[in-house]
């Protein structure tokens, strides 16, 4: 931790100052370095990278408890002021986008032209960067990866790079996007994106389908949320979604249906007359998004994201209410979102690793992406395959050889 | 050399090492016969244990590899230019798993793209991307190359549809990316995988996943006087707010090539363009977006609009527009593909500007292209026996690609960079950004013997038309 006025020889003090402690996970951070342009992280990175400082990258902070403790860092790098839409090309559909811009601000100009935004991150006014940085994604879009053309990179020496393009399709050189976006800041800063838009659909419907938490129940969720036109599903027992208790053994299946208007109308007739059906308020898509973030301030808490096959949500799914989890899900992508009450917390990393192993045997991936400090420093939140360990560290070494960007924080504590 | 061959021939049986030079002959090219590089020896291993094998022996004796699925390629990428070992997939054929519950497919590399759509059929899925070599390609190499198709406008390119990779990396190790549910945790090394174009390891097992197949299709040709007005109707229909499986474009060349050929449509020769569109997705809906289509496209200045009325008349549709490059034969012995991606608003006016190249350097272009992507494929015939005439041909080419650039596009939007446009990187991308790129070279394959002289360029900045610097010279002229 450092203080702006000793980083004033480093850094231009017009970008620099000291605000209130941000401690990440047990490590106080003061000093902020907040460019607004791409040049100005540019030189910023290089200075921090010939003097051996290193940094903590954020943008509005939603997803810093995702992650393991860092290791160092001497101050914080901050997106936010590093904001703005650089173009819209509404013919095509396409838009670059400063790093540090807040998404709703992106979402408020497409859709006044009849576009969507295909990021719909949790959180207070997340930005960009910071969605891409960490793969944030929401209940209607998913991984960020099918919606991003191109990026505009520092790196850690302060190189401006740029990969992909603005062009919705493209095989010119190395795909080092997929690389950057989910890589915590940590071989490279996001300065700018260009994204690929969606037409803005001409209809939407959100229904309500209650079910049995049971086998059926959980076969007959799947099969409604596969329905074409559905855009959401989100099938829960919990009450912060639902605004009302539920019986143990039920579950309700949200579906937000969208697109072609004769499409709407068709699946939302044939699933009012298939299920118990309702149609409702989309303000529960917003509760939805929000309690995905399970408790954020809620430090002690413990909350997974998995990702399993669609046909292994039922045992996932019980396995977790046995160890007191509490957990909703987006059946047709096979998200599962699992948080655990302080006062029950698991105490030993032995569960966390059987947990782990759960995933993998149900086809997929897990990552703890809150815990109390004492758990993430003996677990790595990630995870590493012991035959991808090289190739993890060496990414990192190659791409920050000096270790300034994000130390510690990725997979295998890198 | 011959030891090593020796070597191989243990692994994987002397039966299945091709090392005369007949054999071997077959291997010079691929889809793309600008270029030729005889390999040392073939080897055509059943395992990834075989595969894992033979690398670590390449890497041994310091002798480069390079790993070939059909040979279909257009960019020269599964062409031995430094020589070496090509290690080739084909015999690892199998559809390993397929699970209609969870929707995906575990696939050997060596299994033909529209055999796994064939297989899942009954299932009511397929396998989206649909490159037009789709009856001859492999998975694999659609993996190395990130293949797309006449459909990536709605169902995107390989990489959205790969789950899982085991591979071999150019140390012989053997891992495993991504999982069956998709997703990953940590760095995304599957998606850098894909499109690399057999430069940072040999993919040995895919899983990917399978689309449902959609209840309703619907196929439209539309005939219009010239392929401006063609184009405006793709960028009205897309900015409608419609979202077409396709959107295929074909020029009046390229009509009277197919007309006069095996794949003829009854497509009328005076037309200016064709523009193929293809709907999908729930019946009440393509019914209704037929109407809108066909009412943007008349409006658009189209003469007609013809509706595919059974499967049968679907299939002459499109026999039409991928027999395209088959029917191209017929114009001159060699044909030149090129492949560039502009933003769709532009394919208006670079198509006008495509045309006056064309004209300016006296070669015979044609135009077939994914319309809905911006992706453009002008097509340059010629003889390559005549030297004064390959010479306009490269000098066109690279004047293309640096419009295609200068608009805002990129050099290659399917067929990879390979050798082809190794040297013409630097148009796109700086020396910084092709720097950070080798940064994952030098991660994967840090003594480059996986698949070398791919890519990268070796004469950064040297741009004039000029065959010798770019290896035509070496093309045989028989």
């Amino acid at each position: 931790m450092r203080r702006s006025a000793e980083l004033q020889k480093f850094i231009d003090p017009s970008h620099l100052e000291d605000k209130a402690t941000l401690t990440v996970d047990g490590l106080p951070l003061i000093a902020v370095a907040s460019p607004s342009t791409i040049e100005e992280l540019s030189r910023i990175l290089h200075s921090l990278f010939e003097n051996d400082l290193s940094v903590l990258v954020t943008g509005n902070g939603n997803r810093l408890h995702v992650g393991n403790p860092p290791t160092r860092a001497d101050l914080r790098l901050s997106t936010l002021d590093l904001k703005g839409i650089l173009e819209f090309d509404q013919e095509d559909g396409v838009i670059e986008v400063l790093a540090g811009t807040p998404l709703p601000q992106v979402r408020n100009v497409v859709n006044s032209e009849g576009w969507e935004l295909p990021l719909d991150p949790p959180g207070n006014a997340p930005t960009l960067g910071g969605s891409l940085a960490s793969a944030a994604f929401g209940p209607r879009f998913g991984h960020p990866r099918d919606f991003v053309l191109g990026l505009g990179m520092v790196m850690a020496d302060g190189t401006q790079t740029k990969c992909g393009g603005r062009v919705i399709k493209n095989v010119t050189g190395y795909d080092l996007m997929k690389l950057y976006l989910g890589s915590y800041g940590s071989i490279g800063v996001i300065g700018s994106a260009w994204l690929r838009l969606l037409p803005y659909p001409e209809s939407k419907k959100v229904l309500k389908l209650s079910f049995q938490k049971d086998d059926e129940g959980f076969k007959n969720s799947l099969k409604a949320s596969r329905y074409a036109s559905v855009r959401v599903a989100c099938l829960t027992n919990s009450y912060p979604i639902l605004e009302t208790s539920l019986g143990s053994d039920s579950m309700i299946l949200i579906l937000e249906i969208s697109g072609d208007e004769k499409a709407v109308e068709r699946d939302f007739n044939e699933l009012t007359n298939a299920y118990r059906a309702d149609e409702i308020d989309d303000d529960v898509l917003l509760r939805i998004r929000a309690n995905q973030n399970s408790s954020p301030n809620a430090s002690d808490s413990l909350a997974i994201h998995f990702r399993v096959l669609p046909s292994k949500l039922p045992v996932v799914w019980s396995s977790l209410n046995e160890l007191g989890f509490s957990c909703f899900s987006y059946p047709n992508r096979g998200d599962l979102f699992a948080s655990l009450d302080p006062n029950r917390l698991i105490s030993d990393t032995e569960t966390l690793v059987s947990i782990r192993t759960l995933a993998s045997d149900s086809g997929g991936s897990f990552v703890l992406e809150r815990a109390p400090l004492r758990i993430k420093r003996e677990f790595d939140v990630f995870g590493t395959d012991p035959s991808l360990s090289d190739i993890t560290s060496s990414l990192k070494e190659t791409f920050d050889p000096r270790g300034i960007l994000n130390v510690g924080r990725v997979s295998g504590r890198n | 050399m011959k030891e090593l061959v020796n070597k191989i021939e243990t692994i994987v049986g002397p039966e299945n090492v091709l090392a005369n030079e007949s054999d071997l002959l077959a291997y010079e090219f691929d889809g793309l016969t600008l270029f030729s590089g005889c390999p040392l020896a073939v080897a055509l291993p059943k395992t990834t244990k075989e595969i894992s094998s033979i690398v670590r022996l390449c890497r041994e004796a310091s002798v480069p590899f390079v790993p070939r699925g059909a040979g279909t390629g257009l960019s020269g990428g599964a062409v031995a230019i430094e020589g070496g070992i090509v290690i080739e997939c084909q015999r690892m054929n199998q559809i390993l798993k397929i699970d209609e519950a969870d929707r995906y497919a575990v696939v050997q590399p060596g299994v033909v793209n529209a055999e796994l759509s064939d297989a899942v059929g009954h299932l009511g899925l397929f396998y989206a991307p649909d490159p037009s070599s789709q009856q001859a390609c492999t998975i694999g190499g659609n993996v190395a190359e990130n293949s797309g198709g006449p459909h990536t406008l709605k169902y995107g390119t390989t990489t959205n549809h790969v789950l899982e990779l085991e591979l071999v990396l150019p140390d012989g190790e053997i891992v495993r990316l991504g999982c069956p549910a998709g997703g990953s945790v940590g760095f995304d090394f599957l998606g850098a995988m894909v499109g690399s174009e057999g430069t940072l390891g040999i993919v040995t097992e895919v899983t990917v996943r399978l689309t449902p197949l959609p209840e309703k299709v619907e196929t439209l040709l539309g005939v219009f006087p010239d392929i401006v007005s063609a184009c405006r109707a793709v960028g009205e229909i897309l900015c409608s707010g419609l979202t077409p499986a396709s959107l295929e474009i074909s020029d009046q060349r390229t009509i009277r090539a197919v007309e006069s050929s095996v794949y003829a449509a009854g497509i009328p020769t005076d037309a200016g363009a064709v523009l193929l569109i293809e709907l999908d997705g729930i019946k009440e809906a393509v019914e209704r977006q037929a109407d809108r289509v066909s009412e943007i496209a008349m409006g658009c200045g189209a003469s007609r609009i013809e509706v595919a009325k059974d499967e049968a008349e679907r299939q002459r549709f499109w026999r039409a527009r991928k027999g395209a490059f088959g029917a191209m034969g017929r114009l001159a012995p060699d044909l030149f593909v090129h492949d560039a991606v502009v933003p769709r608003k532009h394919l208006p006016e670079i198509l006008r500007k495509i045309c006056e190249i064309a004209d300016h350097y006296g070669i015979t272009l044609s135009n077939v292209f994914h319309a809905g992507d911006g992706n453009l494929h002008p097509n340059i015939s010629f003889d390559r026996r005549d030297p004064e005439e390959l010479k306009r041909v490269i000098a066109a080419g690279e004047e293309i690609l640096r419009l295609c650039v200068d608009a805002g596009g990129v050099i290659t939007g399917e067929h990879g960079i390979g050798i082809e446009k190794k040297e013409y990187l630097h148009l796109v991308f700086s020396e910084s950004d092709l720097a950070t790129m080798s940064l994952l070279r030098d991660v994967f394959d840090p003594g480059r013997v996986c698949n070398p002289g791919k890519i990268f360029p070796t004469t950064r900045f040297c741009t004039e038309a000029n065959p010798k610097a770019r290896g035509y010279d070496r093309v045989p002229f028989s």
